[in-house]
């Protein structure tokens, strides 16, 4: 008999863990998926852990076909026509593997808060908070919990040593709060960071030793030079080089920013697709 | 970070067990994290509502350290002297110290704010509700009137603000209080492990 444990998120011990989300295209797609009868909907950036043990019913995908794909492997092969048959116990696991690189001497609080895109690194001395996490107001219906994310990081984000990354904070309706903190994908964050921004958006190259205040918003595209300090709430555009302390924009990234190959003897390029620099790292 | 096992797997982030029992007054509503390390022989003091995040410092190697009521010490922040300098360090009121920062300070006045990692050097004096702004360097010795902001690379001037006006300094102390209460929901206590 099979069971199909679909859990999203940072264990790198546990077979199966997955993650449909749309990293390519960047267009939102909802993700179908029947369970006796009821349908979970779910926009992908939401699309966090299912914990219960389920049986698959259907799989159906609406939108971009890469999605389907994404799914087919996960149950298996193919995109299923037929309703998979099976009572309450049956298990389908999943065998892929994220492709996560967590060091040993990474220091992670919390780490079931925190949802790890396929293809990171997260290298040693590295602290993650993900202790600190939104709690949210309503109880929760029934038993189950709501989900709380405390750091979300996309795919092939490269987390270079000691750096610390902490959900930021700050006052909302009276009470002090803490705000989920969403990372994308093919980020490099440089060693001896901290981060506690609000979003870092894709393909940004953050630099050495650089401070990133609570709530600074970066935008796609952007590089930091080394030993920036960014004032919190500041907002990066897409496509801007920052230096200084405090942060100024000093100027901009080229067109070919990240595209064009590496140099001889490079493997990856800043902004590029960092896989190889994710291959790269033992 | 191979894939091959290694026997000493989680000894470097760990702290090892300590040789000699620091002495601590931990008053009962400050919070201090499992993970937070407290080392060395001189005593330490936490005040009422204190809290120590993860991963703190505090080294009360070369004297003691007093962390003053409702302050609080972020993760890898370094508090106290290391062997060798024979000096205190006092933390004041409502002040709070975020990461990685490394205090050897003899004295941090009331509602003072020091940013991530900057390094106030040894013997150092920081007036009431002053500001050092992340990265920054206070030098050894010296000392800071009250309300003075260290900022871009080791400019100083007077914050105005907080020292005309009161309420000012009454909004930071309610924020700091609603920090602290958020932060004993979401940080275990494990204080009793170091009393």
């Amino acid at each position: 008999m099979v069971e199909l444990e679909w859990r999203v998120g940072l264990d790198p011990k546990l077979p199966g863990s997955a993650r449909p989300e749309l990293h390519d295209t960047g267009k939102p797609a909802r993700v179908c998926i029947q369970l006796h009868g009821l349908t979970t909907s779910t926009p992908p950036g939401d699309f966090t852990a299912i914990r219960e043990r389920v049986s698959v019913i259907a799989c159906t995908v609406s939108g971009n076909p890469k999605i389907c794909l994404d799914l087919g492997r996960l149950v298996g092969g193919r995109p299923r026509e037929k309703p998979l048959r099976g009572d309450r116990r049956t298990i389908l696991t999943l065998e892929q593997d994220t492709g996560n690189k967590i060091s040993r001497r990474a220091v992670i609080e919390g780490k079931q808060n925190i949802m790890l895109g396929g293809k990171s690194v997260v290298m040693a001395g590295v602290c993650l908070r993900g202790d600190l996490y939104r709690r949210p107001d309503k109880p929760a219906e029934g038993e189950k919990e709501g989900l709380t994310t405390a750091i979300s990081i996309g795919r092939a984000s490269v987390i270079a040593t000691d750096c610390t990354i902490r959900p930021p904070m700050r006052l909302s309706r009276g009470h002090m709060t803490f705000y989920p903190m969403r990372i994308g994908d093919n980020v490099f964050i440089g060693p001896g960071t901290h981060v506690s921004s609000a979003t870092i958006s894709s393909h940004v190259h953050i630099g050495a030793n650089c401070v990133l205040s609570p709530f600074c918003v970066i935008k796609e595209s952007c590089k930091i030079l080394p030993h920036t300090v960014i004032p919190p709430h500041m907002i990066i555009p897409p496509g801007s080089v920052v230096a200084g302390r405090p942060a100024q924009i000093v100027g901009e990234v080229g067109e070919g920013w990240g595209q064009g190959g590496p140099a001889d003897g490079e493997e990856w390029v800043e902004g590029g697709d960092l896989r190889p620099l994710v291959r790269s790292i033992k | 970070m191979t894939s091959k096992p290694v026997t000493s797997k989680r000894l470097l982030s760990a702290p090892a067990a300590p040789a000699v029992k620091t002495p601590c007054h931990i008053h009962p509503s400050a919070i201090v994290a499992d993970k937070a390390q407290i080392t060395g022989a001189h005593a330490v003091e936490i005040g009422e509502n204190a809290v120590i995040h993860p991963y703190a410092k505090i080294r009360a190697e070369g004297g003691k350290v007093v962390i003053g009521n409702n302050s609080m010490v972020y993760e890898r922040a370094v508090v106290g002297v290391a062997e060798g300098g024979e000096q205190d360090v006092v933390i004041g009121e409502g002040v709070n110290i975020d990461t990685g920062a490394v205090i050897e300070a003899k004295n941090i006045g009331d509602g003072s704010t020091i940013e991530v990692n900057a390094i106030i050097g040894k013997g150092t004096v920081l007036g009431r509700y002053c500001k050092v702004a992340s990265l920054e360097r206070v030098e050894a010795g010296e000392e800071l009137e009250d309300f003075m902001v260290v900022y871009s690379d080791g400019q100083r001037r007077i914050d105005k603000t907080m020292k005309d006006h009161p309420d000012i300094r009454e909004a930071k102390r309610v924020g700091q209080e609603k920090s602290i209460e958020l932060m004993r929901k979401m940080l275990p206590n494990a204080a009793a492990k170091w009393m």
